[in-house]
């Protein structure tokens, strides 16, 4: 026999020998998830949380759940986040959408499109959670044994005033920071605790090893890092445009009021934002804008970055793969006496308001709303929720429930002011829309350039900057405008059904109402904004 | 077969034929309920075809002219034809006439490619003149004071043009309607930086006919502590802090209020 028969009979060999293995395999997982009694339910959840320990953590936690209801089975669909979005409305679009679905957008459209496929949880909200029987929380409103009363930006939708997702976790994002490499260059693993103090140290990095670089930098770190850290550094500027007296400024206030003439790029605070702006980017690592997640990610685990700003959800990749201790440190602001970035924080500040993450929404198709509404409640049940945390490394969002000791630093801290969040509020490098962020993010270059820099970057800007933020504007206007009239046209349906659904409508009337004066207020500095 | 036998097959085939007929009633014609549940959660297609086999009462004709406005493709064409449909129901004095009327101005007001704020106004000062109170009229009342506030103010300077609204609250007995004419004129002042004691007047009745449970509580308890402080009266805005911190101490502002507090005879933020 030649040689190249033998190698294409071993292959073939090999490749017989994996299908037969791959076949025994499946038959096996089949008959095993046959065998005993056949369920009279299953409920079906989908998420795209891939993370270190997640779908085993989702494992344990259905299982424990089966355990009490053997009449139930309950299935888990891990779905990449890359195709999340796509896989979902192939779902939806086919029926087949799972009972419980985790769900994530600040996208405008997307949220007026919640109620279309997903289910109110309000009248669930408001009664007692059954598993917390025998807790400190038995008897207490579902809804209130959230650390954030069950209301944040995903889980209540004020436009609808109703509950419509639970958070199974909660968060903090932090700069998260080789300990051991930390005390190689300062001699102490206690990072820094404001914004001069942790440029100094950048210097100390470049400067203990060539090519090491001080924050692993990313396109997604620096879109949420830098307006997150701008925004607390110029709250109390901010809070300046807190017109309607609520301690909170919304993206459409700030713009309104650079429309009148209030402020321009050329305003001291918006010109110590851009000198943040260049500073912290000067930390990151060269070509950040170009580099992804992953990549970032892996040159912190390879020790070529000091730190990486990150969320707590992928601590337990970090920790499952990185050689050295990990700590983490909060954004650090200015002094209010720093003569280039200063004077216009509010401190302390808060990471962001208590929030809860991971919302799960029960699918309007779901065959079998209350089973999928109890599994829910058992993931958010004081056992349950303490379970699923420890099982993932996540923190728990039941108030109550311990969190993991390893977790402990990164505890959110909310003792501190807050005017806005990144989500709904100014958000000076992104902008009111796609035009805004389009405008700063394309021309960053010249803000790092060597014969660029601040002036530079400034001079770039405020030739298109009106004209952009008008255009967004017009666009954010347009998107509430046709929200207000398909909100209106479901408001007046409710006043044909029951009593209850009456009371409903002329519930979210109110907000609507509030939502349409808004509208037109913007709309009007909006026309007189036109040359 | 004589008359009597007759009579009796009439009679049985007539008590069988009664509950098929209903039943097929039933099972062929949705009930208009369930159209409206379902236009409730944005199916407008669907909804549209629930309305149309629903049959010709008025409540359907107006469920059908409703979904129309918003059933894709939504072009000029499908527009005048649910504006046309509205128009025909609007002549009469009932439930479904005044939900028509409403929203022939809700039309005019947000119409998708030329919206017309004073025909709209016109719309909605037609039925709030006819006196009936109801959830359409009520509605009515609001939306022409939101107009009137913003692109339809009256001449004058501006706290005049805003002042012009403030009669509309005479027009209706209903609380909640009162509450929302409240919330939105005292938004528009705020927004125009009118902190006076007209502003905090309406704050304070907007808040008194608020739930316990209602969004915008917590907002309202802000506000009124707020511009109670800018007009010198630290013992309401206290007050009023105070309730917040009570009822809502997981809030996210909750920290900003508390220093407020702490710094009621002074400068804020510090």
């Amino acid at each position: 026999m030649n040689p190249q028969r033998r190698t294409l009979i071993i292959a073939l060999s090999l490749l017989a020998i994996g299908y037969l293995a791959s076949l025994g395999y499946i038959i096996r997982q089949r008959r095993a998830a046959t065998q005993g009694p056949r369920p009279a339910v299953v409920i079906r959840f989908a998420h795209w949380q891939l993370e270190s320990g997640m779908r085993e953590a989702f494992d344990l936690t259905a299982r424990r759940y089966m355990a009490l209801h053997p009449e139930v089975r309950v299935e888990q669909y891990a779905v990449p986040g890359r195709v999340y979005r796509q896989w979902l409305s192939t779902q939806i679009a086919a029926g087949t959408v799972p009972d419980l679905v985790c769900f994530n957008s600040t996208d405008q459209t997307d949220v007026s499109q919640l109620p279309r496929n997903f289910a109110s949880l309000t009248r669930w909200m408001n009664e007692p959670n059954p598993y917390n029987a025998g807790t400190r929380l038995a008897g207490v409103p579902w809804r209130l044994t959230f650390l954030d009363g069950g209301r944040n930006r995903t889980t209540y939708l004020d436009q609808y005033r109703n509950y419509y997702a639970v958070g199974l976790a909660s968060h903090s994002m932090r700069i998260f920071y080789n300990r051991d490499l930390l005390r190689d260059i300062t001699g102490s693993d206690e990072p820094p605790h404001d914004f001069r103090a942790w440029l100094e140290l950048g210097k100390k990095v470049r400067a203990y090893r060539p090519g090491l670089v001080h924050v692993a930098g990313a396109h997604e770190n620096a879109i949420w890092l830098m307006p997150t850290l701008i925004n607390q550094s110029l709250a109390r500027w901010i809070l300046t445009g807190d017109h309607e007296q609520r301690f909170a400024v919304s993206a459409l206030d700030f713009y309104c009021d650079m429309l009148e003439g209030r402020w321009d790029l050329r305003t001291p605070p918006m010109q110590a934002a851009i000198r943040i702006m260049q500073a912290f980017g000067g930390e990151m690592t060269p070509g950040f804008l170009q580099l992804d997640r992953d990549s970032a990610m892996r040159a912190f685990i390879r020790g070529e970055a000091l730190s990486l700003p990150n969320g707590t959800w992928d601590y337990p990749t970090m920790r499952a793969t990185a050689k050295f201790q990990i700590g983490a440190l909060r954004l650090p602001l200015p002094t209010t006496d720093d003569p280039d970035y200063g004077g216009y924080a509010l401190l302390p500040v808060s990471d962001g308001g208590i929030g809860t993450a991971m919302p799960f929404y029960l699918s309007r198709q779901s065959q079998h709303p209350e089973a999928a509404i109890d599994f829910l409640h058992y993931v958010t049940s004081v056992d349950g929720n303490r379970l699923f945390s420890q099982a993932s490394h996540w923190m728990p969002s039941i108030i109550g429930v311990e969190i993991d000791p390893e977790l402990q630093p990164f505890t959110q801290k909310n003792q501190g002011y807050v005017v806005t969040d990144v989500q709904n509020g100014p958000q000076l490098l992104n902008g009111l829309g796609a035009d805004g962020t389009q405008l700063f993010e394309s021309n960053l270059h010249i803000l790092y350039s060597p014969d660029g820099g601040v002036e530079a970057y400034t001079r770039v800007l405020e030739r298109d900057f009106r004209a952009t933020v008008m255009r967004d504007m017009a666009k954010t206007l347009h998107i509430q405008r046709e929200n207000l009239r398909q909100r209106d046209t479901a408001l007046a349906a409710l006043q044909f059904l029951g009593p209850a659904e009456q009371a409903e409508s002329n519930r979210q009337q109110s907000s609507q109402h509030l939502n349409e004066i808004h509208l037109y207020l913007a709309e009007g500095k909006l026309a007189a904004a036109q040359p | 077969m004589n008359s009597a036998r007759r009579a009796l097959f009439g009679l049985a085939a007539a008590l069988l034929a009664a509950p098929v007929s209903r039943a097929s009633d039933a099972t062929l014609r949705p009930a208009t309920a369930d159209a409206w549940q379902t236009l409730s959660v944005g199916l407008y297609a669907d909804a549209f075809d629930q309305f149309t086999a629903a049959g010709h009462t008025r409540e359907a004709q107006l469920g059908l002219a409703i979904a129309q406005l918003n059933r894709p493709p939504v072009t000029p064409a499908s527009v005048a034809e649910a504006q046309h449909a509205l128009t025909e129901l609007a002549a009469g004095n009932d439930t479904a006439s005044h939900a028509a009327r409403y929203f022939l101005g809700r039309l005019q007001q947000l119409h998708p490619m030329a919206p017309d704020p004073r025909a709209a106004a016109t719309e909605y000062e037609r039925l709030v003149a006819t006196g009936a109170d109801d959830a359409w009229c009520r509605l009515a009342l609001i939306k022409l004071a939101i107009l009137r506030l913003t692109v339809l103010r009256a001449p004058g300077p501006l706290p005049a043009q805003l002042a012009a609204v403030e009669p509309m609250l005479a027009r209706t007995t209903d609380v909640a309607t009162q509450h929302d004419l409240h919330l939105v004129i005292s938004e528009a002042r705020m927004n125009h930086g009118i902190y006076d004691a007209v502003t905090l007047g309406h704050l304070q009745a907007a808040l008194a006919s608020t739930a316990a449970s209602d969004s915008t509580r917590a907002d309202l308890l802000i506000q009124v502590a707020r511009v109670a402080t800018l007009l010198g009266n630290p013992a309401l805005a206290r007050e009023h802090y105070e309730e917040f911190l009570h009822d809502y101490p997981q809030e996210r502002r909750a920290f900003t209020v508390g220093e407020a507090l702490a710094h009621l005879g002074g400068a804020f933020p510090p």
